[in-house]
């Protein structure tokens, strides 16, 4: 660098935009995305230690198991399977998205619920059957 | 910085797609081993289409995990140096955690190819 040091600008003014801009079916859905797929990664390393687990014998199955039955591997395995019906849900929308279909603001708010309604019986289905006896 | 985004953009939709039918076909699985025990879901593993099924859903889970890790520093990091370090360390604790998990499903693959029942 040959450029002389500066000071630091002062931080400049930014308008607000999360404190005054009203949570839309469009916005909220898009930083859901971002947010169940940053999840499902910690839904990846659970994955894992299901395998290791099975591996490693019946007693550290039964264990993994019993974990995921208590109270937080019960909220835990909830988040995950919510968050995975949701990402995968509104992952297709944006494959849709992509080929150039459902753009008009109508499907675009239908798809919109239709993911929001589809991950939370999904989850709430998967989670009953697999958890709940 | 920013590579090639056309074959970021291609590999996370293709990624997407195969993870849709491996995640059906996952949850299909665990709800038709709801009531077995523990030997049945091992020797399931074991089978060879299970392992590679198996083994392609963690792979695609892997791959594209980090390519939305990726995405989503490039867009809400400014300073390049950090944003590098948060993706490196993305792919420093996944690529190695996924490699471990494989050898886990390998392992029991082989232990299942060698066991005399």
């Amino acid at each position: 660098m040959t450029a002389p040091e500066k000071q630091p600008a002062p931080p400049r003014p930014i308008s607000p935009h999360l404190q005054i801009y009203r949570p839309q079916i469009t916005s909220v859905l898009s930083i859901f995305h971002r947010m169940t797929g940053l999840f499902l990664m910690v839904g990846i390393g659970v994955f894992i230690l299901w395998i290791e687990s099975i591996g490693a014998g019946k007693g550290a199955y039964d264990q993994f198991i019993a974990h995921g039955r208590s109270f937080l591997g019960l909220l835990l395995s909830f988040g995950i399977m919510i968050s995975f019906f949701y990402h995968m849900g509104n992952g297709i929308r944006h494959l849709v998205w992509d080929f150039g279909h459902g753009f008009d603001l109508t499907t675009i708010r239908r798809s919109g619920w239709l993911v929001v309604i589809f991950s939370v019986c999904a989850a709430l289905t998967l989670f009953g059957i697999l958890l709940l006896d | 910085m920013s590579k090639n985004h056309t074959h970021h953009w291609i590999s996370q939709r293709v990624s997407a797609g195969v993870l849709v039918i491996l995640g059906l076909w996952f949850v299909c699985a665990l709800l038709g081993h709801k009531t077995s025990s523990y030997h049945e879901i091992r020797a399931w593993i074991q089978q060879p289409v299970t392992f590679v099924l198996l083994s392609l859903y963690l792979g695609g889970m892997v791959y594209h995990g980090l390519l939305g890790v990726r995405v989503v520093a490039e867009d809400y990091i400014s300073c390049p140096f950090r944003r590098a370090m948060v993706i490196w360390a993305a792919y420093g604790v996944f690529v190695p955690l996924g490699i471990y998990g494989w050898i886990q499903l390998l392992t029991l693959y082989i232990q299942g190819l060698t066991q005399t029942s």
